[in-house]
């Protein structure tokens, strides 16, 4: 045997095992398993194995893990929370002891169950619906029961929100990752920092110090010193994305081409050490805004209601109400936090359907954002709809207009 | 374990890891299939993502004894 080969031994079925899982078994030492002869010497006698005429082989594998228990009876499959749930032990059971016949009757069962009007959402098919199952479980609850979606469109990073989790906007993203970086979590999405770090904020000035050693001596040759300090700081405290390294794209998928790249860079660095190093810091710094850039005309269409950058204001509310202009508002502040809920959660399933950590994803034509169409999340959203009494943060309109201030979710 | 070699065969195939389930199936292997007094042994040698040569030094109809000559390399 020779390293990372492996041998398997089929033996008869009437052959007694010799050796358990995780035992140390040597070539010509470790004996097996013990045949029992076919033709017994008396017959009928004692513990003398019956074969049968053709044994079929059957596979032992010293590595065999758990062996496969069938699963008992399904349960009635009911809507809510608590089938859910059983649902998620079953699966967890089915692939405890890798029953196949099982996990794949109950992944049917949850595709049937939970969709019952398939054709009218076509984005449920792709994404497996155990997986689905998991992650909107664990994502609709952070560790201490509070549900993730809030009243607004915040949404905060539970503990368990995890890795996962993106957002309805790419600002809500950052918070969310700005949160969980303030909490020491992981969480948020991998590729960006929240806020320039302060590593290469620290290395603009240093590396301009370090070509321009001299001191200024006149007040207008220190102005742009003083963008130079001020701009990294500001930067540093901002909320805006900064990629990180690690995940540079498509190069970064082959490794050959970043050891290159390292190379390079180190190379680079001891030979010309003032100008790359000034290159790099500034070049970092300025990728920020360019990814803003990038960012902001991409998204251009379609962003401006929610996700302008300013929270949900709390409902204008005219100076001096009258009785009717009151009741009026006070219904449209209903109604408006109602879909405050159903938006941010709606928005919330969405993106998950997405692939996750992606922020910016444009929208195939006549895919509509938010307004999850599932009948399972339209009442697990009226479930999680929070306290009433609570105002309403959105930004009151007008009923007419409620409709698109309704379907756009961003 | 003696026995009598019956059937020595080389199977062609791919170098997926050989800790996974497929591999038994889908990699390069050699079996060897041990007439033990009416009942068939079979000692199947799969072949890893690092070792990629089955080496069998026994051949069929030939009786062997512990241990079966065979070695992956």
């Amino acid at each position: 045997m020779k390293f990372g080969s492996r041998m398997d031994v089929f033996l008869p079925p009437s052959a007694t095992i010799r050796v358990k899982v995780g035992d140390l078994v040597r070539g010509g030492e470790t004996v097996i398993a013990v045949l029992h002869c076919r033709v017994s010497l008396s017959p009928n006698h004692g513990r003398v194995a019956i074969a049968s005429p053709v044994p079929a082989p059957r596979r032992r594998q010293a590595r065999t893990t758990v062996p496969p228990r069938r699963l008992p009876a399904a349960q009635p499959v009911h809507d809510g929370q608590h089938v859910l749930r059983l649902r998620l032990h079953r699966l967890r059971d089915a692939r405890r002891v890798r029953d196949r016949g099982a996990l794949h009757r109950l992944r049917l069962r949850a595709r049937h169950a939970r969709r019952p009007h398939r054709a009218a959402d076509r984005r449920g098919k792709r994404v497996r619906p155990a997986v689905r199952l998991a992650r909107r479980r664990h994502l609709v609850r952070d560790r201490a029961g509070d549900p993730v979606v809030r009243v607004g469109t915040r949404i905060r990073s539970g503990a368990s929100a995890g890795r996962r989790a993106s957002c309805s906007s790419p600002r809500a993203a950052m918070r969310l990752a700005r949160d969980s970086t303030f909490r020491g979590m992981s969480g948020g999405d991998k590729r960006y920092f929240v806020g320039m770090p302060s590593p290469a904020a620290a290395a603009v000035p240093a590396a301009t110090v370090y070509v321009y050693p001299w001191g200024l001596y006149d007040y207008r040759e220190a102005l742009p010193a003083l963008a130079m300090v001020l701009v990294p700081a500001i930067l540093m405290v901002s909320t805006d994305p900064f990629p990180q390294l690690q995940d540079a794209g498509p190069a970064a998928r082959q490794p050959y081409t970043v050891l290159i790249f390292i190379a390079a860079g180190i190379v680079a660095v001891a030979t010309h050490p003032r100008f790359v190093l000034v290159a790099m810091a500034y070049s970092y710094l300025a990728s920020a805004f360019i990814g803003m850039a990038i960012t902001r005309v991409r998204s251009r269409g379609g962003y401006g209601q929610l996700s302008d950058g300013v929270p949900p204001a709390t409902p204008t509310v005219s100076d001096e109400p009258s009785a009717r202009d009151e009741r009026r508002a006070l219904s449209q502040s209903a109604n408006c936090e109602r879909d405050n809920h159903r938006r941010a959660f709606a928005a919330l399933t969405a993106d998950l359907d997405r692939s996750a950590n992606q922020l910016d994803v444009p929208l195939r034509d006549g895919q509509r954002r938010g307004r999850c169409r599932s009948p399972w999340s339209r009442s697990t959203a009226r479930r999680f709809a929070p306290d009433r009494r609570r105002p309403c943060r959105c930004r009151c309109r007008p009923l007419r207009r409620r409709r698109s201030c309704q379907t756009r979710a961003r | 374990m003696s026995g009598r070699v019956t059937r020595v065969s080389y199977i062609p195939g791919r170098f997926v890891p050989a800790y996974r389930d497929d591999a038994g199936s889908t990699n390069e292997r050699s079996e060897i299939w041990i007439d033990h007094g009416g009942q068939m042994v079979v000692a199947r040698q799969i072949v890893g993502i690092l070792a990629r040569r089955v080496v069998c030094r026994v051949q069929s109809t030939a009786p062997t004894s512990a241990p079966a000559i065979a070695s992956a390399s």
